[in-house]
């Protein structure tokens, strides 16, 4: 498979993990505070908590936060935008992919785009669609791409970037005044489809510790991290050929590593650290996972490599544009 | 409440039309079933058909992009669901005129770039070959496989006002379209499949694997398996879709320049597994875009260091370097007179009469009549660069007279030519528009006209212009089987 094709699958993947996962935490977060204020208009602050979550950045200065997030053009990883980036990545292997499932992308983006900007229930709207389009693009993505590395590029890219999500939303309290704190696990859980897991295992009291250890070490629940990571290495291990335990890239090993620890560990070893800084710790081991693939499989061209992690996504960004301006010229 | 029914009034005018007879009401045999059923058809029907139409193009992102409004605007290429058909019979001449002016522009080039035979004996002037802007004297003697240096071609043909067919222009660089010729043949066997059944129409699916068996035939590595892929300057490409789509419909990779890589005068690409050599690269990017090393500099849709490999023979481009003098539009005049000089032969398919600048009496008699003719920029493409001379205002006509003075090179003029016209669905009804064939020639080892083409409509009121960039839109066509 040509590197190119690789990354394009790998980041239309990313993209709609993404969004769906921005749009469940919105519509969680909404959902609580509707039960905490009385009023409809959520006012600014009560939002700010989501920007740093997402590292969407922590600026006093965004009026409307929940624009910003949701719609917001300015902002490269607003769900509209990574819808687009998303339709963009796809487009790009058009040919790779089903039939099926370029147009489940494509329409979705035809859609959020009918929208009316002047609709007061628009970014309810443009979150449940991401969502289900998004649980449509999984099951597309299972029943018609063929088990070559097609289908492993995509779900190494669903796979790590829902074990990134997955990891920053249950930091929230992190980001909450104490008072919030308690209340904050019920929108995690909901944001992590993992309300209805939860209640299952533990009965109806939501607890931070038995929800934290749910979401990140459960073996067998899928937008648990430690299930992600597990999935991760099997995918990389298949697209090499290495066997399970063993390493032939520097990925395999950074996400074995963090895989062993995910696996042996329990909430204890979080009260050590505190969770704020754990979840840090595990969120450093998955940028490093990305950026190692990246150098592995899609940045094998004559031209030296971007030299971080940071530098490789400003430059797919730069090759984007260039593109588009040599296209107009050679009009 | 009467429901007008669709064809009612229709009206020829003064033009060919090729559905109907001059009095406007006697059918064209070839036509007759198709004008029952959309007669048969209630205007309500046929607007819900539409819309399906229409919705399914953009769904499935059969799109081209306009930069116009400096954002790139995805659009659909309006189609036209009146099928433009072509008898049999017609269609064999039509066959036969493209095969022997392929044949005679791939002579061509060959000599030129070779022996120059026909510059010595006089019959085509030099100075027009070595002033054209594609011509590329760098690349001469290099031999190529079959000596074919235009293998996949899209020539326009128009029908003048005896409904008598001429070649308009021969794209001979990176001729696009084929793949609306494909979709549209999709789109209205899904829409109208009794119609479709009833008349016997010549089946264009072939295409992509004639394209692929046409690529594999022009490998410099013909005993083993080449490897053949699409370079496409990237997504943001106008016609990407078309790339992605005769790619995907060959089963080869699309590539972009990035994605290759040339070392010891071999070209690769990038794979998650390592380099794979690569054998034949249909390029649909221009000459001066292919390699930076080499043409432009500042590009970075090519490949450095390609001209390279292909010059040491270890990699194949369709089309070849410098095919661009064959579509100069100076060039097209002298079309029959190659196809007399190489084969001998009359031609099959007119040209349209054509006055050249760089001609002493033409360019006196453009620039006193520049009110009745069509002027053409000779390297211009795409409806660009062009002047019609009646719909022009007198400022227009006289910047153009000013432009040919200057540089009469590079302008040619042709009579205005009244295209044919077609039953066309517009605002209130069918009515009828102008419009022109491009149908799609491959030449490699052998030469192969897939029976149909890309029927391009002037849907504005009166206009000449088909291009899709300038409100132009498609029909299907459909060549009819013989003996039915």
């Amino acid at each position: 498979m040509l590197s190119r094709v690789a990354e394009n699958l790998y980041w239309m993947s990313r993209y709609i993990e993404r969004a769906d996962n921005l749009s469940r935490l919105v519509i969680a977060h909404q959902n609580e505070l509707l039960d905490a204020t009385s009023s409809l208009t959520a006012s600014s602050h009560e939002w700010h908590p989501l920007l740093e979550v997402t590292s969407m950045g922590d600026e006093d200065s965004k009026e409307d936060v929940v624009t910003y997030m949701v719609s917001s053009e300015e902002n490269p990883d607003s769900i509209v935008n990574c819808v687009f980036q998303a339709r963009e990545n796809a487009r790009a292997v058009r040919d790779q992919i089903s039939e099926e499932m370029w147009i489940e992308v494509n329409s979705l983006w035809l859609d959020l785009k009918q929208i009316d900007p002047n609709d007061r229930s628009r970014h309810e709207k443009i979150c449940e669609m991401a969502t289900r389009s998004a649980l449509l693009f999984r099951g597309i993505e299972w029943s018609s791409l063929p088990r070559t590395d097609v289908l492993a590029f995509v779900q190494l890219g669903g796979y790590l970037e829902r074990a990134d999500k997955t990891s920053r939303i249950v930091d929230l309290p992190h980001f909450l005044p104490d008072q919030e704190v308690s209340s904050a696990w019920n929108t995690i859980l909901r944001a992590c489809s993992a309300t209805a897991e939860h209640r299952h295992r533990y009965g109806g009291e939501v607890d931070a510790a038995n929800a934290s250890s749910l979401l990140l070490f459960s073996a067998t629940f899928p937008r648990s991290v430690r299930y992600c990571v597990h999935k991760v290495d099997e995918l990389l291990h298949q697209i090499s050929g290495t066997k399970s335990g063993d390493y032939l890239n520097e990925a395999e090993r950074s996400t074995g590593a963090l895989l062993a620890r995910l696996n042996f560990s329990g909430v204890e070893d979080i009260g050590r650290m505190g969770l704020h800084d754990y979840v840090d710790s595990i969120q450093v081991d998955l940028n490093n996972i990305g950026w190692e693939l990246a150098q592995r499989y899609f940045l094998l061209r004559k031209e030296a490599p971007p030299a971080s992690a940071e530098a490789y996504i400003t430059s797919r960004m730069r090759a984007q544009q260039q593109q588009q301006i040599e296209e107009q010229q050679q009009q | 409440m009467r429901v007008k029914p669709l064809l009612e009034n229709y009206e020829t005018e003064a033009f060919f039309d090729e559905a109907f007879e001059s009095d406007s009401s006697t059918c064209r045999p070839s036509y007759t079933e198709t004008v029952d059923f959309f007669r048969g058809l209630t205007p309500d029907r046929m607007q819900a058909s539409l819309r399906s139409l229409e919705r399914t193009f953009l769904k499935q992102g059969v799109t081209f992009t306009v930069y116009s409004d400096g954002q790139g605007t995805e659009r659909i290429f309006p189609f036209d669901p009146f099928p433009r058909i072509i008898p049999a019979d017609e269609w064999s001449h039509l066959d036969r005129g493209l095969r022997q002016r392929m044949k005679a522009l791939n002579m061509f080039l060959a000599d030129i770039y070779s022996d120059r035979r026909i510059l010595k004996e006089g019959i085509v002037p030099e100075y027009l070959v070595k002033t054209s802007k594609h011509y590329r004297a760098e690349f001469a003697g290099l031999k190529l496989p079959h000596d074919t240096y235009i293998h996949i071609c899209g020539s326009d043909l128009i029908r003048d006002a005896e409904g008598r067919y001429c070649v308009l222009e021969d794209n001979g660089r990176c001729p696009s379209g084929v793949s609306y010729m494909l979709e549209n043949r999709v789109a209205m066997k899904r829409t109208f499949p009794d119609l479709y059944r009833k008349l016997k129409v010549e089946r264009v699916s072939s295409y992509p694997g004639e394209l692929l068996k046409t690529l594999k035939s022009v490998s410099p590595r013909p005993q083993d398996e080449p490897v053949c892929v699409v370079l496409s300057p990237g997504q943001y490409n106008s016609a990407y879709f078309e790339h992605t789509f005769l790619a995907q419909q060959m089963g080869i990779e699309i590539v972009e320049g990035r994605d290759l890589t040339v070392e010891n005068e071999r070209v690769y690409m990038h794979t998650t597994r390592g380099l794979v050599q690569v054998d034949v690269i249909y390029r649909r990017i221009d000459d001066d875009f292919l390699d930076p090393h080499f043409f432009r500099a500042d590009s970075t849709l090519g490949v450095p260091d390609l001209m390279k490999a292909y010059r040491a023979g270890n990699v194949n481009l369709v089309n070849a370097i410098g095919t661009g003098v064959a579509d100069d539009k100076a060039t097209y005049a002298f079309v029959p007179d190659m196809i007399k000089f190489y084969l001998g032969e009359e031609a099959i398919l007119p040209n349209i009469e054509t006055f050249l600048g760089s001609r002493d009496d033409d360019l006196k008699y453009i620039l006193e009549n520049i009110e009745n003719l069509v002027i053409k920029a000779v390297d211009e493409a795409g409806g660009y660069g062009m002047l019609i001379g009646p719909m022009a205002s007198k400022e227009e006509c006289a910047d153009f007279r000013a432009r040919v003075k200057a540089t009469p090179r590079g302008y040619i003029a042709q009579p205005v030519i009244s295209l044919s016209r077609h039953p066309t669905f517009c605002e209130d009804g069918i009515e009828g528009r102008h419009v022109d064939l491009r149908p799609f020639i491959l030449t490699g080892e052998d030469t192969v006209v897939v029976p149909g083409g890309l029927t391009r409509v002037a849907l504005t009121k009166g206009s000449l212009v088909v291009n899709s960039s300038q409100g132009g839109g498609s029909k299907d066509t459909w060549v009819l089987r013989d003996g039915e």
